[in-house]
């Protein structure tokens, strides 16, 4: 399959998979920051941008995800209604006949 | 199986160039642009305020003086995970919405659809039990067939079961939600 069309229709879920990559990067780059630091007022700047900005990171792509999912299912629905309006007026036809 | 939602995703129907224009129903929107709005105000201002207080941390010296800023990260920390829950809620809502509007009986499907096919269609008996997978509902007239649970199928009377030679030989085609 061509990739460009891919993503071009996966956007979402490739976007997803991108913050919840830069939210690991992130949390692993905190705990180094963290694990070389001796004192807590070097450690705490790197859990603020590590460790809070990672699980923000994670967030963000766990919702981006859940939402390619819900908007698989709209598009179900939208072949659904379709299918609905199709079938409907053949079934009006055999009522009225 | 990203290729079938990718199949799924283009099935749109293109009409051709030289076929009259026609006006597509509107289609209801999964989130409108408020939504969107708001998901992106919130996310936006919770990272925002996350990197302020983180650069303002990493310019003060003493733990007392970090405090405020850790706060303040994790205020915006909480502020986009509200964001994130209200989008997706109102995305479950939305959807569950429409579920019920397209479906009103679908969680009744199965069962009627299934007490049709013993009460319109053939007798079950032992040996016939196991056709019972290769038994499908169409009306006279129709030019589809259903599975049994099918939605479309939900709720109506007079339809008979058949093999899907016999339906096919009746020149029916097979549900498009259903894919018998």
């Amino acid at each position: 399959m061509d990739i460009g069309k891919w993503l071009r229709l996966q956007w979402d879920r490739v976007l997803a998979w991108m913050f919840v990559a830069a939210g690991a990067i992130a949390l692993i780059a905190g705990w180094v920051g963290v694990s070389g630091s001796a004192y807590a007022a070097g450690q705490l700047p790197y859990i603020i941008s590590g460790g809070i900005g990672g699980i923000f990171l994670l967030g963000v792509g766990a919702t981006l995800w859940l939402s390619a999912d819900l908007r698989d299912e709209w598009r179900k629905l939208d072949s659904i209604e379709d299918a609905l309006r199709e079938e409907r007026p053949a079934a009006d036809e055999v009522a009225v006949g | 199986m990203a290729e079938a939602v990718a199949h799924s995703r283009l099935g749109t129907r293109y009409s051709s160039i030289d076929a009259p224009r026609q006006v597509a129903p509107a289609r209801p929107l999964l989130w409108g642009a408020e939504d969107l709005l708001r998901w992106a105000i919130t996310t936006g201002l919770g990272g925002i305020v996350i990197a302020v207080a983180w650069y303002i941390a990493a310019g003060e010296a003493t733990f007392g003086q970090q405090v405020g800023p850790l706060d303040a990260a994790l205020a915006g920390l909480l502020l986009s995970g509200v964001g994130n829950l209200v989008w997706l809620l109102h995305g479950r809502r939305a959807l569950g919405e429409r579920r019920r509007l397209l479906l009103p009986d679908v969680a009744d499907a199965t069962a009627s659809a299934a007490a049709h096919v013993v009460v319109v269609g053939t007798p079950l008996t032992a040996a016939s039990a196991a056709t019972v997978a290769d038994a499908f509902l169409a009306g006279e007239g129709m030019e589809r067939f259903h599975r049994p649970g099918c939605a479309l199928a939900a709720g109506r009377t007079g339809w008979t079961t058949a093999t899907r030679q016999e339906h096919e030989e009746a020149g029916r085609r097979p549900c498009g939600v259903c894919r018998p």
